[in-house]
């Protein structure tokens, strides 16, 4: 339902986001019946397709051609997609968006194989620009996307962590992905260097409010709606902002920290996402979601008037507001 | 230039690409990434054989090192249960090393080669996964695609720069140094990433042995008749290519 909800949001775009889709589709077509297999059961598993969209209107604000910025728009989605193949080889995971996984279907190895097919696709793809600037901003887009990951392994059951040390986690695990979905847009489409600054720093400021929110739902959803197991990222060991907040409550802490050491029953561990749903921890952790929200509104604000610019307008408020 | 400065220079190199990837987090838990330097070596043959070799060129090497280093990366993430943190950090590994050679490329302006290197990987990974499907391939194909998996990127960059010659060397030198690993691994019951894979290369052991023998013999010839190779490239190729042999030989006595 609000996935339906959200392409309301960018109806405008319904034509060229299906020239978008069958351009995935091509991208990942391989001579290898495997990895063909592998790649099309990720892209028929869906997906919001948000950075795409992000791609397009920020690419509205300078010479508009779906035929140019696809080339922007198909390699940022095969990016995300491939980062989240491995991630599932991380996580252990054994479902996504309520599919089967990668690795759960085959095994770790052929993930990896299909994640780096996926990469190596997406940067064959935005080859197709020429502007070595756009290349600058995706290839370090990569690599801080790898270090927030890195630091997110590290960081594991690591409670003695700050809020800031969560926020520099998540700026690259997500805000920074979603940053340059916005900025790439602009650069290949030609929009004015002050505008694409206001873009680049909406997308970072919308994708903090969207981890955020990941977050907090990944403790109050239940597992129908997440599409994996609720709870599964502090099951993980994973603190995020909610947990972190939460973390000293007299409801919390026993329960939290008997997770930590590996000896919660099942019973205390749904007990444990109970405590923390309705901790202030929660309050909090939305408080600056919002924060974030209106950091973003500030940025449209700032854009010249189009179109688009009421389209970003709508999506971030629909992300920062969404129940699952 | 003898022995002891082309080692020396290869040594340099790769002192100076582990410089580029330096991770603190990577380096505690996975350790220094794999640098191959057989493969380091091939690579720079023309420099080594008094090519004109500029800043480009150099940076191109570090990539290509790079490439061989995430995918090396993730050849050791286990088939099931990669859940340790040293195997977590192994596939984020992978994934950095990538990164910073699309990054060292963008940063020089090749775009172009940016391209061509992207497509070697897609083929590469296309290759690898035949050792895990279910399709009937021949030997000879996946003989093939194991010299693909090895020397792709390499001969990409060769082309690039106009090395055209000594593609030829440098493929056959690496899939035999390959073949050697791999049947060294098997014949020591170790894993190894592609006879456990085949029941094919499996059941032709001796023919894989054979097969290798004959790029030796051959390969050995034309560097020695080869006009374009100085005399101590040659020696260098031959040192190379014999060393396992006679590893081997002195080991089964």
């Amino acid at each position: 339902m609000d996935k339906m909800k959200l392409k309301l949001l960018y109806s405008d775009l319904k034509s060229d986001l299906e020239v978008i889709e069958k351009e995935l589709a091509v991208a990942v077509n391989s001579s290898s019946p495997l990895l063909n297999e592998a790649s099309l059961h990720l892209l028929l598993a869906g997906g919001k397709r948000i950075r795409p969209v992000f791609v397009l209107l920020a690419a509205k604000f300078g010479n508009y051609s779906i035929e140019s910025i696809k080339n922007v728009a198909v390699p940022i989605e095969l990016i995300h997609m491939a980062s989240l193949v491995h991630d599932d080889v991380i996580d252990d995971a054994e479902t996504r968006r309520g599919r089967e996984t990668v690795k759960a279907q085959w095994n770790n190895r052929v993930a990896m194989y299909t994640g780096d097919f996926l990469f190596a696709k997406a940067i064959e793809y935005i080859t197709e620009v020429q502007n070595t600037y756009a290349h600058e901003v995706l290839s370090h887009t990569m690599i801080e996307l790898c270090i927030g990951e890195i630091i997110q392994v590290e960081d594991k059951r690591f409670l003695d962590q700050t809020v800031r040390d969560y926020l520099r986690r998540i700026k690259r695990k997500t805000a920074i992905l979603i940053s340059a979905s916005c900025e790439l847009g602009a650069i290949a489409s030609g929009t004015d260097a002050k505008t694409v600054r206001h873009l680049k720093l909406f997308g970072y400021y919308v994708g903090m409010s969207f981890q955020i929110i990941d977050d907090i739902l990944d403790i109050v959803s239940t597992d129908e709606q997440l599409g994996k197991p609720a709870g599964s990222d502090l099951l993980q060991g994973n603190i995020t902002l909610p947990v972190l907040y939460a973390k000293d409550e007299p409801a919390v802490a026993p329960l939290l920290h008997a997770m930590l050491e590996g000896t919660i029953s099942a019973t205390d561990q749904q007990n444990l996402l109970k405590a923390i749903r309705y901790s202030d921890g929660m309050t909090k952790a939305k408080q600056l979601s919002n924060i974030y929200l209106q950091k973003a509104l500030n940025e449209v604000k700032q854009l010249p008037a189009n179109s688009a610019k009421k389209s970003l307008q709508n999506i971030a408020l629909f992300m920062s507001k969404r129940k699952f | 230039m003898n022995e002891a400065m082309i080692t020396q220079q290869v040594k340099q190199y790769k002192s100076d690409i582990l410089l580029q990837i330096g991770q603190s987090t990577l380096l505690n838990y996975t350790g220094v990434p794999i640098i191959d330097e057989e493969r380091l070596f091939f690579t720079l043959l023309p420099l080594l054989n008094g090519e004109e070799w500029n800043e480009s060129e150099r940076i191109s090497v570090f990539a290509i090192s790079l490439i061989f280093s995430a995918l090396a990366a993730h050849d050791l993430v286990k088939e099931q249960n990669a859940t340790s943190r040293e195997q977590q950090l192994q596939v984020l590994a992978g994934d950095y090393y990538s990164g910073k050679y699309y990054q060292l490329l963008a940063k020089d302006k090749k775009i172009d080669l940016i391209r061509q290197l992207s497509e070697c990987v897609t083929t590469i990974t296309e290759h690898k996964t035949r050792f895990y499907d279910q399709q009937n391939y021949t030997f000879e194909q996946l003989v093939g695609s194991i010299q693909l998996i090895v020397s792709k990127p390499i001969e990409q960059f060769m082309e690039y720069y106009s090395f055209h010659e000594y593609v030829f060397f440098m493929k056959e030198a690496l899939l035999l140094a390959s073949l050697k690993k791999e049947i060294a691994a098997y014949e020591r019951l170790e894993a190894t990433l592609y006879i456990d894979k085949s029941s094919v290369l499996k059941s032709n052991i001796n023919l894989l042995q054979a097969e290798m023998k004959k790029i030796e013999n051959d390969l050995i010839q034309d560097v020695r008749s080869s006009e374009l190779l100085k005399d101590h490239v040659k020696h260098a190729i031959v040192e190379r290519v014999t060393k396992r042999s006679l590893e081997t030989q002195l080991r089964e006595g």
